[in-house]
């Protein structure tokens, strides 16, 4: 039997969760292993347990990613886990699809999907496995209900092969 | 953005490793070290010196250590807080710098909101206007700002601060508040004091970065979208704010990993002409002695500055600078 999910099914891969079990681990290392060595009156105590906080803090969100996975289906979309949540495709009030990056090249980045509805809001990173169809069916979803979408949004949509604007039957 | 937030703290690990290490052996590098100059000192000056003294100095300061066991201590050291000793004091590295850091960041920190508070309106005024009257007055200004020695702007402004003002020649306080506690008093006296150096070193910065938002702005006025939507009837005054300027700023947060290190070594030779308790001077004077431990505190504390700067850069250009993504890029 195989242990590949369903094609409705989407995880983050595990090695990028090793990687950021990793560093939140040598994180909390780092800065809460020499914490033992100062005196509380120093100001370094509060950086680094202000530091090891933020790591420990990562590695939890890296833990719920672990435990979560996201369930779409013709009715909704829906993060199943420790803090699950959805949203109904009908009820959906916005959609944005935002790219960071540091470089002005604009390359090395990575994007950001955020549903907003039914009172609650979803932000998806682009590093989960098949994050262009999950977006693709949040835009067919927005697009039934004739959502706006700003204009970054529809660049971001368009860069990953969805066009914003076309009918889906026309594009398939 | 949380975990490029992680992964760029982590980087930053590795890298002050290797710039303390850099740091150290450079300070290391000149022959000799802080007892020979000291000894050679005391020598051009006709006195006589014990050498059985200066080799319990040298025992007692670990100098007799390889570099690298030295080098060792020091960091183990920082991890407690202790950032070593300084020789020409006779103090903890802390308790020198002590007021000085405060008194740097204060004047440093003043002089960056001059020079953006003064900059950006004019930047972009000049840029709207280009070619304008004002234009060329204000960039007449600019490039007077640019081309005046610093210290012979300060020289200037002490002698009308004295004659006009009747403030007291040099430092950031009158002198009968040097050894006093803070109060409300001596915090006037300081800003009476503060405006000086604040104009002196503000004035190149601001000229060097009304030029740049000037360049930036006008390159971006000059694009298509701002032609299209002001084709299109959109308020100038949106046309210019929604787009344009935002991405003009880019400068003035690039540069907030050169400034950050700046807060604290400020201008040293201004501070020396003005006489000012900031830690521009020590730093100097730390590096001509071989005062190793409170030289590579000082310049371990700038790398430190310089790598959070960059990164507070970083994300707040990703975060304020409109990103679209280009087509068929991987992503991460």
């Amino acid at each position: 039997m195989s242990d590949a999910p369903p094609s409705n099914l989407h995880r983050y891969p595990p090695r990028t969760l090793v990687a950021d079990y990793a560093r939140a681990g040598l994180g909390m290392a780092l800065t809460l292993g020499p914490l033992a060595s100062f005196n509380a009156e120093t100001v370094m105590v509060y950086i680094l347990g202000g530091l090891g906080a933020l790591f420990g803090a990562f590695g939890l969100r890296t833990f719920l990613r672990h435990m979560t996975y996201v369930e779409i289906s013709p009715r909704e979309i829906r993060m199943r886990g420790p803090v699950g949540r959805g949203v109904r495709w009908q009820g959906l009030d916005e959609l944005t699809l935002k790219y960071y990056t540091t470089q002005r090249d604009k390359h090395g980045g990575w994007m950001e999907l955020k549903l907003k509805g039914d009172g609650c809001v979803m932000t998806i990173d682009s590093s989960i496995e098949g994050f262009a169809d999950i977006a693709g069916e949040a835009l067919a979803a927005a697009r039934a209900k004739r959502l706006p979408l700003g204009d970054d949004t529809r660049a971001n949509l368009a860069a990953l092969g969805l066009a914003p604007d076309d009918d889906p039957a026309e594009r398939a | 953005m949380f975990g490029y937030t992680v992964h760029r703290l982590l980087i930053m690990v590795p890298t002050l490793l290797a710039i303390s290490l850099i740091t150290f052996v450079i300070i290391q590098l000149p022959p000799g070290d802080y007892l020979s100059t000291y000894v050679a000192e005391l020598e051009s000056q006709g006195e006589t010196v014990n050498a059985a003294k200066i080799e319990f100095l040298r025992q007692q300061y670990g100098f007799d250590k390889p570099m690298h066991e030295q080098y060792l201590l020091w960091l183990a050291g920082m991890f407690k807080g202790d950032f070593g000793y300084s020789f020409e004091f006779n103090l903890p590295v802390t308790e020198v710098v002590g007021d000085r850091l405060w008194l740097s960041f204060l004047v440093s920190f003043t002089t960056i909101l001059f020079t953006w508070v003064v900059s950006f309106p004019i930047g972009v005024y000049s840029a709207t206007h280009q070619y304008s009257w004002a234009d060329y007055g204000l960039t007449f200004v600019g490039f007077l700002g640019l081309a005046t020695p610093n210290f012979l702007l300060a020289l200037v402004l002490l002698y009308v601060a004295n004659v006009v003002f009747g403030t007291s020649i040099g430092g950031l306080m009158d002198p009968r508040f040097l050894d006093q506690a803070w109060s409300v008093e001596k915090f006037v006296s300081v800003l009476e004091h503060l405006w000086i150096p604040v104009l002196v070193i503000g004035t190149s910065g601001t000229a060097g970065m009304i030029r740049r938002l000037r360049a930036n702005l006008l390159d971006e006025l000059e694009k298509q979208y701002v032609v299209t939507a002001r084709a299109k009837g959109l308020h100038p005054f949106r046309a210019l704010c929604k787009y344009p300027l935002r991405m003009s700023l880019n400068p003035f947060i690039a540069d907030i990993g050169n400034l950050l290190p700046q807060v604290i070594s400020g201008a040293a030779i201004v501070s020396v002409v003005l006489s000012l308790p900031t830690t521009g001077p020590m730093l100097l004077n730390a590096l001509r002695t071989q005062d190793m431990y409170l030289a590579g505190s000082f310049l371990l504390f700038l790398a430190v500055l310089t790598v959070i700067g960059v990164f507070i850069s970083d994300l707040l250009l990703a975060v304020l600078d409109p990103r679209i993504r280009l087509r068929g890029e991987a992503l991460r």
